[in-house]
């Protein structure tokens, strides 16, 4: 009997070792995969470059994108304001680079919330199936059936519009497609060998998933939410739009450009230039997005 | 078949349900008194207020009211709106049709515009029309939807006056706002389509196929399209769904009087019995659209079976 | 073109033409009848639930003018007399034939007139609807009882003759015998006491024209030509109530039969018909060829030249303008402050720029709460706001500076208000460190509290949102923290009738001053009312009590005047700007254009297309 438990015991160290090798060398073949991708190099750049102006904000601002200035209202780009002012004589330069704070935020703390939300419920209803998978599937079918932004717009009525209200709106808008990709990942997963023999020496739940379960769900998880990031910043520029977004006075882009949009005649740069930030930013993003599929997840279809 | 069809309409019912439910405590949740809103910003005494309140019938208890709705929802009847008295069902079935056809116009335009794309890309894999066609894709995902639709009208109606500005009857008024609400799908459409395609090709039973002597352009037709088509028609029932409500902004902008634009407005006002009546509408051809997706698989691939 | 022009410009104190702000200011003194009504809601611009508000529900007795309030009557024997006049004054009903248009003999007949509005609304029947834009297309297919060409001058409508009782409880008209509703039914008394007695009951849901009727008690019909309408209490301002078509006679029969969805269907007796309607979409109507009764300050009293007219609704402003470049439509409502350089611009288009009267955009002080409860801090926040620039910022430039709870153009107005408080930070901040409130660092504090209101406003509205943005920032220079507190209607309601708030905006044009200062001030209104201000004082009711029921014009402007000075002694509220309402249209195709001297309301009686 001890040995019995011993040599299953041998073989489920064994097993975990060949796996956690295995999962290792995905991960570095993976990144060199990712390397040869000249798209998603260029994209990652591109990002890391927004990333770091946003933490510089302050120090390579030109202006403070706050403080109004009434005389220098609506100028057009020239020498002292590179990409000109807004109606309350607020540098657009400065604004975009504030700005990027606040839709790199609206991106990444969106999509945490749905993946987080998300894979939770989606590991938990594949690992135990029964009744927490069914109220799982209800509850994304129900979410599903709300048509796109509209449960968005009914979260922020209920939170008020501001950028928390948002960013939770937008997470729990996109958490369905996580919870349905990681459940179904997970239930394949559920009778492969290794976690049969992590249960069958007696882990605990918690631990098998965690140790066996999660790690090998990371890859569809990981290209999910590289590709959910652009498509939150996105969706944040639409409630802008809608006034549901960001309120004054912080500098976000797509209040920058729905603002703007009422000066299309004027003046153009108002729309224009955050406008084309909020393209640079997805595109990098998603280039990135595109080349992590490639090399996580060659099979993925999004 | 039939069995498999009983199924799937038993499980709808109660999604739609649980729909109305949530639709409907949310909505609850919602800060502010639609009777406060009807009144805006004339005087109004609290007697007043209360009056309009028992009219509207918001002062019974909660699952009085919900079971009410449901009842007479059953009936066909879905209340009338808060904010203009008249009934639910007319004011959707205005609306229906506006939303729809520009849903299946920016359809129609997002496979035709996503299908020839992402073949494109695929058939000329790794060549620049490969990467011209994708970054024409990435555009169309990543432009803010009311910008472009903003820049389209000031451009085709005001500079060059070739289409209106707003929507109106006929084919004409529908070009514009559905090819801005078009954009996001043709760029998932043919990104899908395209590494579906690439998949299919490196498949062994087209090198066999090409062996057989088939000349390559049957191959390609006969064997990758249709077997690529299957996850295109997947995606083209979410997005159906999607186009739905993505239309809110669309509509706003092209002043074009939809089911997204209602929902948005009647959320403002706290108009509970439009907000829910058009999100049941919204969401039973959602779940019919996407029944129609996986019976259309059978269809296209017989050995998908149903069941 | 330039002669009617010019006729208007004497017969309305305005012009309607490019560029130019048009006035009724000095008419508005002239005479100023027992009018105030029309006074639309503050708190929102036309984007809404606009309202008009009735100045008083509660008595004003006497109500504004002399008997011998007519005035602009360049037309010729069109004798109008005010409302209110003490004596009973029976006035006989005479068009003004001499008002004609240039275009005289080269109008062209036919076509239909496409109208870009701004909003949705709720319902077509005026007796029933809070919005201004339903006034405005109800004024085509319904006629008022009463005109009000100018300020203080009434002419017949659907009422020949009418004839005030000395105690001003009791008004008797006399209909025209030969007016017909749009279903061939003839009108009659009938239809007035029908209507009025519909509005009244609670079920009917009416807001504007419930307030309108006051205290309402009944109408009697003693024949079918005549109706006296009691009240139960003296009720000047009914005359003005009447002019408009918020309280237009509909038709019983008609009424009965559809229930609500005569809202849906309006039948009336103006000169176009109801034809179409898709909820939030667009209006048709056609033109009513049996149309007799038009009004008399108009160049022709008969069949519209138009055969139709199309309301669309464009919600955004962008593309309503988008639409008029393009040539979709002949003329819209709300021109974005943003787009009027572009219109000046364009040689096909021309503006029409009207100063609304009654009040301007403002802010009002929530008294009962620290830290607006203290009078040196609400002097502060006069003092430091500076409102050119403002108004470039929020407005291009293009409003005028408010200094009164009176815009300019309102009887009444003092210009003396101008000097009371300039732009000046440095005052501000000696009264804020008066106050106890002393800059640590950037933000002032007393007792360890810092200095912070809480702004409240609607954040659906790009207007309260520029305003916002521009106050938050301009108060901080002075140590003072705006808390912003964008709401979307549902909330932003309950949190304002509720007190929640340190300051919020209103926004509000009428026709009568007791319209502004009994909304803003009068303790009636204090609780969850319109006087969000949540001041009371004994003092200020009793004058503006006074002032609705005083009939002597100088001691009524007197009084007004006082008004306008203990409001800003007691800094109750910041005033910003005038608001303009501005149309715009395609000047080589509409023709004769008519804009009502309150800018609310377009008339298209007269109006043709030139091909």
């Amino acid at each position: 009997m001890a040995e019995a438990l011993t040599r299953e015991a041998a073989h489920a160290a064994a097993l975990e070792q060949l796996k956690g090798r295995a999962a290792r060398s995905l991960w570095r073949d993976a990144f060199s995969r990712l390397r040869r991708n000249r798209g998603a190099v260029a994209g990652a750049v591109i990002f890391l470059l927004i990333v770091v102006m946003a933490i510089t904000a302050p120090v390579i601002a030109p202006h403070d994108p706050i403080k109004l200035n009434a005389r220098n209202s609506l100028r057009e780009p020239g020498r002292e304001f590179w990409l000109g002012t807004d109606q309350f004589g607020r540098d657009i330069l400065s604004r975009i680079i504030y700005g990027a704070r606040i839709s790199l935020m609206m991106g990444f703390v969106s999509v945490a919330i749905s993946v987080t939300a998300g894979s939770l419920i989606g590991l938990l209803a594949g690992y135990y199936r029964g009744p927490i998978d069914m109220i799982a599937g209800r509850l994304v079918d129900v979410m599903l059936a709300f048509p796109g932004i509209l449960l968005a717009l009914v979260i922020i009525a209920v939170l008020g519009p501001n950028l928390r209200s948002a960013m939770i709106a937008i997470g729990i808008s996109a958490m369905p497609i996580f919870i349905r990709v990681v459940r179904g990942s997970v239930l394949s997963l559920r009778n492969s060998e290794y976690v049969e023999a992590a249960r069958v020496i007696g882990g605990r739940d918690a631990r098998i998933i965690l140790r066996h379960v999660l790690p090998n769900v990371l890859a569809p998880i990981i290209v999910l939410a590289s590709l959910g990031v652009p498509a939150a910043i996105i969706s944040g520029a639409a409630l802008s739009f809608l006034g549901l977004g960001v309120q004054p006075p912080t500098a976000d882009w797509g209040e920058m450009l729905s603002n703007g949009r009422s000066f299309l005649n004027r003046a153009w740069w108002l729309s224009t230039f955050p406008g084309l930030a909020i393209m640079v930013l997805v595109i990098s993003i998603n280039l990135l997005g595109d080349g992590l599929r490639d090399a996580l997840d060659p099979r993925m279809r999004l | 078949m039939t069995r498999f069809l009983q199924q799937r309409l038993a499980l709808a019912i109660p999604t739609i349900l649980l729909t109305s439910v949530v639709v409907f405590l949310m909505l609850h949740l919602i800060p502010g008194d639609p009777a406060s809103i009807y009144v805006g910003e004339n005087q109004a005494t609290p007697e007043r207020l209360e009056a309009i309140r028992e009219q509207m019938g918001l002062n019974r208890p909660l699952y009085v009211q919900y079971a009410d709705y449901v009842w007479s929802a059953v009936r066909g009847d879905l209340g009338r709106s808060l904010q203009n008295d008249q009934p639910v069902t007319k004011i959707i079935r205005e609306r229906l049709p506006n939303t729809f056809k520009l849903a299946a116009a920016a359809m129609v335009i997002a496979v035709i515009l996503g299908v020839a794309l992402g073949l494109l890309a695929a058939l000329k894999h790794n060549t620049w029309l490969d990467t011209l066609s994708m970054s024409v894709a990435l555009l169309g995902v990543s432009m803010p939807i009311f910008w472009l639709a903003l820049l389209l009208i000031l451009f085709f109606s005001v500079r060059l006056q070739w289409l209106p500005a707003t929507s109106q009857p006929g084919l004409k008024g529908l070009i514009l706002p559905a090819v801005s609400l078009a954009m996001l799908s043709a760029a998932t459409l043919a990104r899908l389509v395209r590494s579906s395609v690439l998949e299919v090709l490196r498949q062994d039973y087209l090198t066999t196929a090409r062996a057989k002597g088939l000349p390559g352009r049957t191959v390609i037709l006969r064997h990758a399209v249709r077997n690529a088509l299957i996850p295109v028609i997947t995606v083209i029932g979410l997005q159906f769904g999607s186009l739905l409500s993505g239309a809110v902004i669309t509509e706003t902008i092209f002043a074009r009087p939809g089911l997204g634009k209602l929902v948005v407005d009647s959320i403002q006002n706290k108009d509970f019995p439009t907000v829910q009546g058009a999100i049941l509408i919204l969401a039973t051809i959602y779940i019919v659209m996407n029944l129609l997706v996986v019976l259309s698989y059978a269809l296209i691939d017989p050995r998908i079976r149903l069941g | 073109m330039a002669q009617l022009d010019d006729l208007m410009a004497t017969r309305l104190g305005r012009r309607v033409s490019r560029r130019t702000v048009l006035r009724g200011g000095a008419l508005a003194g002239a005479s100023i009848a027992a009018f105030g009504l029309l006074a639309a809601c503050g708190g929102d611009d036309d984007d809404e639930p606009t309202a008009t508000t009735a100045p008083a529900a509660t008595a004003t007795t006497g109500g504004g003018a002399e008997a011998t309030a007519t005035t602009g009557g360049s037309g010729g024997e069109a004798t109008a007399t005010s409302g209110s006049s003490p004596e009973p004054t029976a006035t006989t009903a005479a068009p003004a034939p001499t008002a004609t248009t240039a275009a005289g003999g080269d109008v062209e007949m036919g076509g239909e007139l496409i109208y870009a509005l701004g909003n949705r609304f709720d319902t077509l029947d005026p007796t029933i609807t809070t919005f201004s834009d339903v006034i405005r297309i109800a004024h085509h297919i319904f006629d008022p009882l009463v005109w009000q060409p100018t300020p203080g001058e009434f002419i017949p409508g659907l009422a020949t003759v009418w004839e005030v009782a000395e105690t001003a409880d009791q008004y008797t008209f006399t209909l025209r015998d030969d007016v017909t509703f749009h279903d061939g039914s003839p009108l009659t008394a009938d239809a007035i006491k029908f209507t009025y007695d519909r509005i009244i009951d609670p079920d009917t849901k009416s807001q504007v024209a419930f307030s309108a009727l006051g205290p309402y008690s009944g109408t009697e019909v003693p024949d079918p030509q005549t109706a006296i309408v009691s009240f139960s209490r003296p009720y000047a301002p009914f005359l003005n109530s009447v002019s408009s078509t918020i309280l237009a006679p509909l038709p019983p029969a008609v009424v009965e039969e559809l229930g609500f969805d005569f809202g849906i269907q309006p039948v009336g007796t103006g000169p176009f018909m109801f034809d179409s309607y898709q909820t939030d979409t667009q209006v048709r109507l056609v033109k009513n060829p049996n149309y007799t009764w038009g009004p008399g300050f108009l160049n022709h009293q008969g069949p519209a030249y138009l055969d139709a007219i199309t309301w669309r609704i464009i919600p955004e402003g962008a593309t309503r303008l988008a639409a008029l470049q393009s040539g979709e439509i002949h003329m819209m409502q709300n021109v974005p402050t943003q787009d009027v350089a572009t219109v000046e611009n364009d040689s096909k288009l021309e503006i029409i720029n009207a100063v609304l009267p009654g009040s301007g955009w403002s802010m009002m002080n929530n008294v009962t709460r620290a830290p607006n409860d203290d009078l040196n801090v609400r002097k502060a926040l006069q003092y430091g706001v500076d409102k050119e620039g403002l108004i470039q910022v929020v407005w291009q430039g293009l409003y005028k500076v408010s200094t009164s709870p009176l815009t300019s153009v309102t009887f009444a107005f003092d210009p003396s208000t101008a000097d009371i408080y300039t732009y000046d930070p440095e005052m501000a901040g000696q009264l804020l460190d008066e106050a106890g409130w002393t800059l640590n660092g950037n933000v002032r504090e007393k007792d360890g509290q810092p200095l912070v209101m809480g702004l409240y406003y609607r954040s659906d509205n790009p207007d309260f949102v520029a305003l916002a943005t521009y106050l938050q920032a301009q108060y901080a220079e002075i140590g003072i923290q705006i808390e912003l507190n964008g709401l979307a209607q549902a909330g932003y309601f309950d949190a304002v009738r509720a007190g929640e708030h340190n300051l919020q905006f209103w926004w509000g044009p009428a026709t009568d001053p007791d319209g502004v200062f009994r909304v803003f001030f009068h303790s009636s209104n204090a609780d969850g009312g319109t006087n969000r201000n949540r001041y009371k004082s004994a003092e200020m009711d009793a004058l503006i009590d006074e002032a609705a029921g005083t009939t002597d014009v100088e001691r009524r402007r007197e009084l007004y005047v006082e008004l306008q000075h203990k409001a800003l002694e007691e800094a109750i509220m910041v005033f910003f700007s005038e608001p303009s309402e501005m149309y715009a249209y395609q000047k080589d195709t509409v023709m004769d254009p008519y804009v009502t001297w309150a800018a609310t309301v377009p008339l298209f009686h007269n109006t043709w297309l030139k091909s």
